[in-house]
């Protein structure tokens, strides 16, 4: 099993509180007297694919599929090379994706779920040519033709609008 | 460094008012904090529209007693939960620190009485700051340098950030919209430890 770790992730500023001491503890409470919300941590419920996947009771791990899946999209997507219309193909397919794999059936489950090393729950999955391939497999048994068709026309809207725009530019040719 | 049972120790909270010391005991989660949850916590919840959805403690409950991985701690005042905390010790690695594991916090959440949107001032104030501590130090007992990750409500994001814990900020592909995410944010190890101290290496 490998993992994604990128060296650009934010490090700790050094300047947060320390919870050992009386002074940090009360700068903390402090902090801590300035929310309003219900619940301070945790995800409440089972939100997204969880509602629907038996086997993913724990959030971390969900979203490690998740992200997993989405990635793996968008790297279908750059793959067809679409220019343009790229970020929009990939907009409006990562949302598709997400409602197919509501409604995946057990066996694409178990797919996706093989896909992630259970006993590791959190850093990123790295995107494997292999894990790439079993990805590719489950889009075209998730996705219909009319969500494909869905995806070109968002691309194809996105070049239309960068055509009619060719002559807009103040820029004067010399 | 195995899982603690009963009364733990007293800490100091403050009295929302007075802002005199208030003891609590922290306590490992048992019956009659369920029992307050269900009882005193979530009628007032409902009466405000702040039901905690899914927060149902007491399937938590039954996590800890089938899972070894999974704990969860109650603070007490006057025989009354004011605060409740269910963690995960075994299966959750840094996100930010390669092949390190940590504490996972996977609830915290507070009487509805100590709560600033249902009551001000609040009964108790220092009930969440009190539970990541010791989420913090339980990380430290396991040998896991302090380390401690959750996801965090967006309400309480810059309590988080104030504490000096580090947000993971995730790749646009990952992001299906803007209301969707909910924050992540570590505790990473503290500057004084040694990062080569531990003996938890994954890789």
């Amino acid at each position: 099993m490998t993992t994604y770790f990128d060296p650009e992730y934010p490090s700790p500023s050094g300047d947060g509180i320390d919870l050992n001491t009386d002074e940090g503890r009360q700068q903390a409470m402090a902090a801590e007297a300035l929310i309003l919300s219900d619940v301070i941590a945790g995800v409440p419920g089972r939100p997204g694919w969880m509602k629907t996947w038996p086997q993913l009771s724990v959030y971390d791990h969900y979203m490690q599929v998740r992200s997993l899946v989405l990635r793996g999209f968008a790297a279908l997507i750059r793959e067809a090379n679409l220019g343009v219309g790229q970020d929009a193909a990939i907009a409006c397919g990562k949302q598709l994706v997400f409602e197919r794999m509501m409604s995946a059936s057990a066996d694409v489950q178990e797919q996706v779920l093989a896909l992630i090393d259970w006993e590791v729950i959190g850093p990123k999955t790295e995107l494997t040519q292999q894990r790439m391939t079993v990805l590719k497999t489950v889009f075209r048994e998730v996705m219909t033709q009319a969500d494909w068709g869905e995806i070109a026309n968002s691309a194809t809207r996105q070049i239309q609008q960068q055509v009619m725009t060719l002559t807009d530019t103040d820029t004067k040719v010399a | 460094m195995g899982r603690v049972v009963g009364f733990i120790r007293r800490v100091n909270l403050k009295n929302g008012r007075s802002k005199a010391v208030v003891l609590a005991d922290l306590v490992t989660l048992d019956d009659p904090h369920i029992a307050d949850y269900e009882d005193r916590w979530e009628p007032t919840l409902k009466e405000y529209g702040e039901d905690d959805q899914g927060f149902s403690w007491r399937f938590k409950q039954q996590l800890i007693t089938r899972n070894d991985n999974y704990e969860g701690y109650a603070l007490v005042v006057e025989g009354l939960t004011q605060g409740l905390m269910l963690i995960e010790t075994q299966t959750r690695w840094s996100r930010f620190t390669l092949g390190k594991r940590l504490v996972g916090v996977d609830a915290l959440a507070t009487a509805p009485w100590n709560r600033g949107s249902i009551q001000r001032p609040r009964d108790l104030e220092g009930v969440g700051t009190a539970l990541l501590a010791f989420a913090r130090e339980r990380s430290l007992t396991l040998g896991y340098q302090g380390r401690v990750g959750l996801y965090s409500l967006p309400e309480a994001v810059g309590f988080y950030e104030r504490l000096g814990m580090t947000r993971l900020e995730l790749e646009p592909d990952e992001i299906l919209d803007d209301e969707d995410m909910t924050p992540y944010f570590e505790y990473i190890v503290f500057p004084a430890v040694d990062e080569n101290d531990s003996d938890d290496d994954l890789f």
